[in-house]
């Protein structure tokens, strides 16, 4: 069916083919919706015709006079086509570059012919098949095979700004793109770096032409950032306390305030213990030691940049260093898989392809994925006393690897172009490390910035957020340019990039769609302008940890229930046992994980009426039944209900029925808020 | 080498380089539009004219007078894109075999309101908010495209990129309507 919303996504997706941006997943889609349909094929024809015709007789006539409008430049190519053919050559004296190419082969074969008129005629040589054109006299051939080679057009001359970073043997220093005239050196207070997010964001909404969602009201802002920060929705009492609180800047003092509960670090911690390590590592990784290791470097606000150094250069047994567990976990296939998600994971590079060949849209050679991978050639795991060490032997000397052609290659450690001593001596990760963090806005601070504001705002500035490169430019270039210098000004502090996000403007607004920005849509694959938060679905572990907090109410064993969560999970996840050491996990807000909630034993546990749970405080209290309507969507949805939810629900709470049956009717209530999509989304 | 008889086939009519040159200019257009609707990309689309302007130009005698010298291109031009399909298959996405055999055998016969079309673009761009026509007209200056140009401007590219989006969909949405006018 070729209906709105398939044509309004296949024009985004053309768009983005118009603009080389398509990557693969937009080309499948493309491809599916075009041949599912005739409607849809000529809509793609059209689209391209219109693309083509635009490039076609601009590109033609814009030789002659870049003055010249385009309806002007169509009234001229209609002429051409409808009198006797001219000559290309004397129509276009001086032409730039591509259509260049093109005509002037076309000419110098046409002009040929034509002035040789009458007098040359076409002959067939019989016996090999090639056709020459001959003149009868003097009998000498004029027309080669082949016109004679046109240059290449020289390469367009535009250039990204990430493709100056790569700068060879000086530190990575790159110039600000678009740096704002009005901002030049301002200082870097909070204050000022806010304004300037505010400053970036709403100029990109003036050039899409967007007005911005307003701001959420409190109970939609104070869910999403506990699910932000804590990892789980807040307790109802955080919820009436905060909307109690009218005092200004209240939302700032609650950022500050979770940044500084223990749920933080756990949360953070379990997140990049998962993109570490993933949901299931090998048997010989630790997995709680590492979580540990990590909960304590946030819970202590370490420098990110010392945490990352820790991990690359990690020594040590799996349980003593938890720092360790990163790389036990991939050092196996010669690294490979170590030196990928390295890159994936602190430089926001997708490499994994390198490892064979020369990466199709970003700047990675396979030289540089073997550059990387001989970081971690001195990387051994050692068993002792029945535990994994990680162990850097001595080893020096090259790498092999092999190119696609067969050649047998070698490749000496080197970072961003800078080369380390490949002897025995070189201690090569901790080399690496320092590579890493070197300059004053090297590419790990790009990553984790924009790991960052993803994480609040919904969307990184590149989509995917590990996938950043010339290929894949920032939506804000500027602005990630200034976050990633002030987050290493600041000493790669976490909490301060934290709280810059969370206090925009941006971070503020709801997360509904208002009528002046329904084109901000990035979920088909529009560009974000962020003009609203977007919305996600909870990971597996808010899933867990919110229905624990719904459920439970405030006295909760966090690290009971962690362990618990993290058994719960593990049976959702498969190991895929590829060169990428990753897993699959089915639980993702689709229906496996709808029906292991509605029919799992955590959900059934939770409402039950026995005493401890939230709802059996709920029923317990004292007051009408509207009242206690009010307490079930605030401890599970965080919102008052509203007006037509009451009048919907009141005749299954009618007074008289008794206390049991309100007590039923308190119970699949309860059930039904827990698995409504409004519960199990971020917004 | 072949001698150079007036006539060394025998065919019927004689061959006049007039027609052959005419037919060819006719159709670069519309050769370059074919190309471009299974490969994407103009510049590709172009290079991959160029390899099949060698060949057509080539194979001139092999043309029947007076049979589609369109039909007969396209074919060249197909097999021209097979070639660099074969050739750019590793470094570079591109659409599966199965979607260029289905979009080609599809273009080759749905020609026929190229003009038209084309007219009513042009109409259509006299249409456009005259910023609207600069920034189209700077984005297909040659060797230009949607990133240069938000270079050029100062502005950021994810708004540019936005930009381009709405007007070719106004300019798609117009000329559709300038059709219908003139088709029914």
């Amino acid at each position: 069916m070729f209906d709105v919303a398939t044509e309004s996504e296949l024009r985004r997706l053309l768009e983005k083919l118009c603009e080389e941006r398509l990557d693969k997943d937009g080309l499948t889609r493309l491809e599916a919706i075009v041949l599912a349909d005739h409607e849809a094929r000529r809509y793609y024809r059209n689209y391209l015709q219109l693309h083509g015709s635009l490039h076609w007789d601009a590109a033609v006539n814009n030789a002659s006079d870049s003055a010249l409008t385009l309806p002007r430049i169509f009234a001229a190519s209609r002429l051409e086509e409808t009198s006797e053919p001219t000559l290309p050559a004397e129509r276009e004296p001086v032409s730039p570059p591509s259509r260049r190419r093109l005509w002037s082969s076309v000419a110098a074969a046409a002009a040929v012919l034509l002035v040789v008129g009458l007098s040359v005629f076409l002959t067939r040589n019989r016996d090999d098949g090639t056709v020459e054109i001959v003149e009868k006299d003097p009998p000498e051939r004029i027309v080669e095979e082949r016109p004679d080679p046109v240059p290449r057009p020289p390469a367009p001359p535009l250039e990204l700004d990430i493709d100056r970073r790569v700068a060879v043997d000086d530190p990575p220093t790159r110039p600000d793109p678009e740096v704002s005239p009005d901002a030049p050196e301002e200082g870097s207070t909070d204050e000022v770096i806010v304004a300037f997010i505010d400053r970036q964001l709403e100029a990109g909404y003036a050039g899409a032409e967007v007005e911005p969602s307003p701001r959420a009201d409190d109970a939609e802002w104070v869910r999403r950032v506990y699910l932000d920060l804590a990892g789980h929705i807040p307790p109802p009492a955080a919820v009436e306390e905060f909307l109690a609180d009218e005092r200004p800047h209240a939302r700032q003092r609650l950022v500050q305030k979770l940044l500084d509960e223990p749920a933080y670090p756990r949360h953070f911690a379990s997140l990049w213990s998962n993109l570490l390590v993933g949901r299931r590592p090998p048997d010989d990784v630790d997995r709680d030691a590492l979580q540990a290791y990590l909960r304590e470097a946030f819970a202590r606000n370490r420098p990110w940049s010392d945490v990352v150094t820790e991990i690359v250069a990690a020594e040590g047994a799996v349980d003593e260093n938890g720092a360790a567990n990163f790389l036990v976990a991939h050092v196996n296939a010669e690294a490979v898989p170590a030196t990928a998600i390295t890159a994936k994971l602190f430089l926001g590079v997708q490499v994994q392809c390198t490892q064979c060949h020369p990466h199709p849209f970003n700047d990675w050679k396979q030289d540089q994925f073997w550059e990387l991978n001989a970081f971690f050639k001195q990387t051994e795991l050692v068993e002792r006393g029945g535990r994994t060490q990680l162990v850097s032997t001595n080893e020096g000397g090259p790498t092999f690897y092999d190119t696609r052609q067969g050649l047998k290659m070698v490749a000496y450690p080197r970072f961003e172009g800078r080369a380390v001593d490949p002897a025995a001596g070189t201690n090569r990760r901790l080399a690496l490390a320092e590579l890493l963090v070197e300059g004053d806005r090297p590419q790990l601070a790009d990553a984790i910035v924009n790991r960052v504001w993803a994480h609040f705002l919904g969307r990184g500035f590149t989509t995917p957020v590990d996938d950043m490169g010339p290929h894949n430019p920032p939506t804000h270039p500027a602005l990630l340019a200034r976050l990633s210098r002030e987050f290493v000004k600041s000493g790669y502090d976490l909490r301060r990039l934290v709280t810059w996000v969370t206090s925009s403007s941006a971070y503020q607004r709801t997360s509904r769609i208002g009528e002046g920005n329904e084109v901000d849509r990035p979920e088909i694959g529009e560009p974000p302008v962020f003009s609203r938060v977007y919305v996600r679905p909870m990971t597996p572990e808010q899933v867990y940890d919110s229905l624990v907090v719904a459920t439970r109410g405030d006295a909760i064993d966090w690290d009971r229930t962690l362990t618990e969560r993290d058994r719960w999970i593990q049976a959702f996840v498969t190991p895929n046992e590829t060169d990428e050491n990753d897993e699959t996990l089915t639980l993702d807000g689709t229906i496996p994980q709808a029906l292991a909630l509605m029919n799992g034993e955590l959900t059934s546990e939770g409402i039950s009426l026995a005493s401890g749970t939230e709802l059996a405080r709920i029923v317990a209290k004292r007051g009408s039944a509207v009242e206690k309507i009010r307490r079930a969507f605030v401890a599970t949805l965080s919102r008052e209900p509203t007006d037509r939810e009451i009048a919907a629900l009141r005749p299954r709470f009618r007074a008289g029925r008794g206390r049991t049956a309100e007590a039923e009717s308190l119970r699949d209530l309860y059930w039904a808020l827990l698995n409504s999509s409004e519960f199990a989304l971020v917004h | 080498m072949a001698e150079s008889p007036a006539n060394p086939n025998g065919s019927p009519q004689p061959r006049d380089p007039r027609e052959f040159v005419r037919d060819f200019t006719r159709y670069q257009r519309r050769l370059f539009l074919y190309v471009l609707s299974q490969v994407g990309n103009p510049v590709d689309a172009e290079e991959i004219l160029q390899e099949a302007n060698v060949v057509v130009w080539r194979k001139c005698d092999q043309f029947e007078p007076g049979t589609n010298f369109y039909a007969w291109a396209c074919r060249i031009a197909g097999f021209e894109v097979m070639k660099f399909r074969e050739k750019r298959r590793r470094d570079k996405l591109q659409f599966s075999d199965e979607f260029v055999s289905a979009i080609a055998a599809e273009e080759e016969d749905s020609a026929e309101h190229d003009e038209a079309r084309r007219a009513a673009l042009a109409a259509c761009l006299g249409k456009l908010k005259s910023s609207d026509r600069e920034l189209i007209q700077q984005r297909y200056a040659p060797g230009e495209n949607g990133l240069s140009v938000a270079d050029a401007l100062g502005r950021p590219i994810n708004s540019v990129y936005q930009s381009l989006g709405r007007i070719r969909k106004a300019l798609l949405e117009c000329i559709n309507r300038e059709m219908a006018a003139e088709f029914g």
